[in-house]
Order: structure tokens, then C-alpha cells, then sequence
């Protein structure tokens, strides 16, 4: 399983949860206010959820570019992925690219993953 | 005509100063009271996204209080206990000359007795030891616990009550004193607004809600900045303000020194989100027309705006657009100013402290700075907002507080001519 598949699949699980809504109904494009009618507290609630799932802290500043699933998506591989490949995400995640970086699956799961990076003092 | 009713003293403790003559030197300086959290032990400081706040540094109870009477209360009535003291020495308000169940106390609290009601919970959860709550712990989380110790403090047997409104909660002690003595059920009433909430488990609660300033944690003299491009959250303080209003007839028969007058007062709802204001600013814009109208102004009237101003981006926008639905051409006129970029959001104080420095702002003429606004933001600009002190012989002042569950309060002061 890839970690594209694997991360995208427990986030949008997540959503749904949430959202008490179909997971098949949540699609990568879709934009979390405009489509799935998130307020910004609601991201936030959500974001929460997914912090929990993948063991990680999103800093407040990486709020800003988190808009659409797919973001959500990209930007969660990046943090999960093994260090090199972390900045090349994290500038996927900037600009909002559609494809997801594929990187190796393996940090993505239950292992505690990097040690939740709050000094790297956000972007 | 109502009865008027004026404020005849002031009390505060706050990160900037206790005393209310340090606090405003320190204000007009510009001083900013916010400091690094040095820890949260046992909990990794590491683990919170922000790690500052207006704190109070060595505050210790019996440096003001007769000994052993803040023993039995939280920290926040502490804070409430020794701002009360102030506030009716400088009133000259002498409770022996006085009917006590003419006198009241009304105190805005948003959070209340955290210090112990964090570590008792914490304890019996991690010990699992029921019958070693401390006995105490009810009467100190009891948010009445700060109105009920000021009261008992210094005689005061009228009407005592507690308002919780989050943010807004003292400036709506405020405004039901004024009509508690309108009203003509007290003489005088303590204001008191009072919260000490810089603990582990608040705290990390207000990260967890993004609402807190994360970008300054290297400089936190920087990190409270309304209406600044570079603002990123509210820095949390703590403290207290009281304030001793009384109806303008009895503060004449005791031949007391008058402030201001509080004049209008206006409480609302937006009925809209627990934590997000209405973006348009229509309900702050009512909610200030509002208390306006009660105080018998026009907006053309009013000189001097304190602000709520967090310093959060939604936040700040919308009161300034509110700002000038209500006052259009005026609003560029109005000087105003943003307390917390001085001692952050105090929470349940804030409205007692913003009710201060109004009052201050109407007798002496000078604003105090709004710190940190160095790049203002277009989206919040008004010509009346400055970092350095300004001189306005400010007859009307107007007072916005706004807090979480969609509430909204404004209060107006009018200077009074001796």
C-alpha cells in the first residue's frame, strides 16, 4: 500500500467521522469550507483528530495553506515522511499540488514517528 | 432622568504593575508586561504551542492583604481581594459610614480558581484517592468564590454576584452595576473583573483552540500586537481591576473625588458561534449604537475608543469595521487604543482594566500607546490608533468587550466637569 493511499485513506476516514457523513463522499478536491462547510474552528476540531491519528503537532503557521483535503493529505505525508523527504513535501504542501509526494510508507503508521517538531518553529 | 452613576475609585493588579499609579506610568511608557513562561512543570513546555503570557511575577498575597486572608482563595481572588482593597482606599469608601446592604459586589470572572481546581482533579485522578480532595476545593472552584471573599472581606452585604461571560465578563459587571444602582436596589457596588488562568491545563486548552500568539515565542514583548499586520493570536494575561461606582448623589453626600460617569451600557448576543464573530461587525456596530443610545450620545459625541482588540486576525477586523459602521467619518477622529498589547488578554479582568484605563484616558487626557504597531494593517486601519502616547481631552469614552459564546457588551463613560 503506498503511503499516498494509506495517509489519504485515515484522513478522509477522519473527515467523515467528523463529518458524520459517507467517506466515499469526501473527494481530495474538495475544499473544507466551501465544500464540506468547516468553519475555522471546525478545521481546527479536524486538524485535532488527525494530530491524534498520525502522532503529530501542527504549529499554527501550517494552518494557513491547509484548505482542501488534498492539502490536508500532502501536507500529513510530509510530516510522516523520513526526514529528506520532508522538505519536498512541505513545499508540495505550499503550493497546494494536487498529486500528493509519494514517499515510503513506512513512518506513516502507529510507530511514533518523529518526535513531534515544535521547535522547527513553523514556517 | 435615571439615576447617574459615577466611579470614585480604582484598583489593579496587572503584569505592568500593582497600584494603580505604577500601572498607568507604565502604561503611558508603553511598557509591555508580557514575559517567557518559564515552565509548566511537570509538563514539557516543549508540548505548548505558546510560551508566554502577562504574568504577575512574585505576587505574593501578604505583601497587601492582612495576613492569612487570601490563604483560602485562588490565586484570581487574590488578585480581586487586593485590587478591591485599592479601589476603595482610593475612594476614600469607608464601609463603618455606610448601610452594608446598600453596598454590593459584582465580579467578572471567566475561568476562576484554576490553580487548585487543575491540581485537584489532577491528583485524584492520578492518585485515585476520592477522600483526599481537599476540603476546600468546592468553596475556591465556586466561581462566586472571588465576589463572596470580597464581600466578606469588607462588609459589603449587598447584592453579590458573579457574571462568567468569557472575555466580556467585567465589562458586563460593569454595566449591571451601573443598573443594580439605577435600578436603586444598592448605593454603591464593587466592580471587580479577575482571572489567574496561566495554568497548565487552561493554557493548553487555548493553544489546542489556535487562539493564542505562537510567532513571538522568542520575543514576547512583541507577541501582543492589535491591529498590527504581524499579529498571530491573543499572549494570555492575568490580574484583576476594581472599580467602586456609586450613584452620583451619594458619591456628592461623601464628598468624594468622581473619575467619570458610567453613562450607557449595552449587552447582546450575536446568537451566531461559540468562538468566531460575525465578520460583518453588524452585531458589535449594534451592540456599541446601543449602549450609545443608553447613555443619551451621538456617536460624533464620543472622543476615545478602548478597544477589546486581542490581537487575533479575525478579531481585530471585525471590531474595526464595526468601528466604522457606527461612527463613519468619525472614526477617524476617535483615538483609540488597545490595552492588551500592554498586559494581554486578562479574560475575566479585561473589561475592569479597559473600565480603568478609560477612566484614567478621561481625567488626565492622555492615551496610552498600543504596542507593537509597527506595520498596521490596512484591514484595521484607523487614524486615530498610534504606538506612542497621545494628549485628547476626551469627553466620552467607549469600551468594547466581546466574548466567547457570541457575547458582546459596551459601556460608556462620560467625563464629568467638577
Amino acid at each position: 500500500m503506498s503511503n499516498t493511499a494509506d495517509v489519504s485513506g485515515k484522513i478522509i476516514q477522519a473527515l467523515a467521522e467528523y463529518l458524520k457523513r459517507d467517506a466515499a463522499s469526501i473527494q481530495p478536491t474538495h475544499h473544507l469550507r466551501e465544500d464540506l462547510g468547516l468553519d475555522s474552528m471546525a478545521v481546527i476540531e479536524m486538524l485535532y483528530r488527525i494530530e491524534e491519528v498520525f502522532n503529530l503537532q501542527i504549529p499554527d503557521q501550517d494552518l494557513v495553506g491547509l484548505t482542501t483535503v488534498g492539502h490536508v493529505v500532502t501536507y500529513v505525508e510530509g510530516r510522516v515522511a523520513p526526514a529528506p523527504a520532508r522538505s519536498a513535501a512541505k513545499s508540495a504542501a505550499k503550493t497546494a499540488a494536487k498529486t500528493p509526494a509519494k514517499t515510503p510508507a513506512k513512518t506513516a503508521t502507529k510507530k511514533p514517528a518523529a518526535k513531534p517538531s515544535t521547535k522547527s518553529k513553523k514556517a | 432622568m435615571s439615576t447617574r452613576v459615577v466611579i470614585t475609585g480604582l484598583g489593579v493588579v496587572s503584569p505592568i504593575g500593582i497600584g494603580v499609579p505604577q500601572f498607568w506610568k507604565a502604561a503611558l511608557e508603553g511598557r509591555s508586561g508580557i514575559s517567557a513562561i518559564p515552565s509548566f512543570d511537570p509538563f514539557p513546555l516543549e508540548g505548548y504551542r505558546s510560551r508566554i503570557a502577562g504574568r504577575i511575577v512574585d505576587f505574593s498575597p501578604d505583601q497587601y492583604l492582612p495576613a492569612g486572608q487570601g490563604d483560602r482563595v485562588d490565586r484570581y481572588a487574590q488578585f480581586a481581594l487586593v485590587a478591591a482593597k485599592e479601589a476603595l482606599a482610593d475612594a476614600d469608601f469607608k464601609m463603618e459610614r455606610e448601610n452594608p446592604h446598600r453596598v454590593g459586589v459584582i465580579v467578572g470572572a471567566g475561568m476562576g480558581g484554576m490553580v487548585m481546581g487543575e491540581r485537584e482533579i489532577t491528583q485524584l485522578y492520578e492518585q485515585k484517592r476520592p477522600h483526599r480532595v481537599h476540603p476546600n476545593f468546592i468553596p475556591v472552584i465556586t466561581l462566586n468564590s472571588a465576589s463572596g471573599i470580597v464581600a466578606m472581606a469588607y462588609g459589603a452585604k449587598g447584592p453579590n454576584l458573579t457574571i462568567s461571560t468569557a472575555c466580556s465578563s467585567s465589562a458586563h459587571a460593569l454595566g449591571q452595576a451601573m443598573h443594580a444602582i439605577r435600578a436603586g436596589t444598592a448605593d454603591a457596588v464593587i466592580v471587580v473583573g479577575a482571572d489567574a488562568s496561566i495554568t497548565p491545563l487552561v493554557f493548553a486548552g487555548f493553544c489546542s483552540l489556535r487562539a493564542l500568539s505562537t510567532k513571538y515565542n522568542d520575543a514576547p514583548e512583541r507577541a501582543s500586537r492589535p491591529f498590527d499586520r504581524g499579529r498571530d493570536g491573543f499572549v494570555m494575561g492575568e490580574g484583576a481591576g476594581a472599580l467602586i461606582l456609586e450613584s452620583l448623589a451619594h458619591a456628592k453626600k461623601r464628598k468624594a473625588r468622581i473619575y467619570a460617569e458610567v453613562a450607557g451600557y449595552a449587552a447582546t448576543s450575536e446568537a451566531h458561534h461559540m468562538v468566531i464573530p460575525r465578520e460583518d461587525g453588524e452585531e458589535v456596530a449594534t451592540t456599541m449604537r446601543l449602549a450609545l443610545k443608553d447613555a443619551g450620545v451621538t456617536p460624533a459625541q464620543v472622543d476615545y475608543i478602548n478597544a477589546h482588540a486581542t490581537s487575533t486576525s479575525v478579531g481585530d477586523a471585525v471590531e474595526v469595521k464595526a468601528i466604522r459602521l457606527v461612527f463613519k467619518s468619525r472614526a477617524d477622529k476617535l483615538a483609540v487604543n488597545a490595552t492588551k498589547s500592554l498586559v494581554g488578554h486578562t479574560l475575566g479582568a479585561a473589561g475592569s482594566l479597559a473600565g480603568i484605563v478609560s477612566a484614567l484616558t478621561l481625567t488626565s487626557g492622555q492615551v496610552h500607546p498600543t504596542l507593537n504597531l509597527d506595520d498596521p494593517d490596512p484591514a484595521c486601519a484607523l487614524a486615530g490608533l498610534s504606538k506612542d502616547q497621545q494628549t485628547r481631552k476626551a469627553k466620552v469614552a467607549l469600551i468594547n468587550a466581546f466574548g466567547f459564546g457570541s457575547n458582546n457588551a459596551a459601556v460608556v463613560l462620560k467625563a464629568v466637569s467638577s
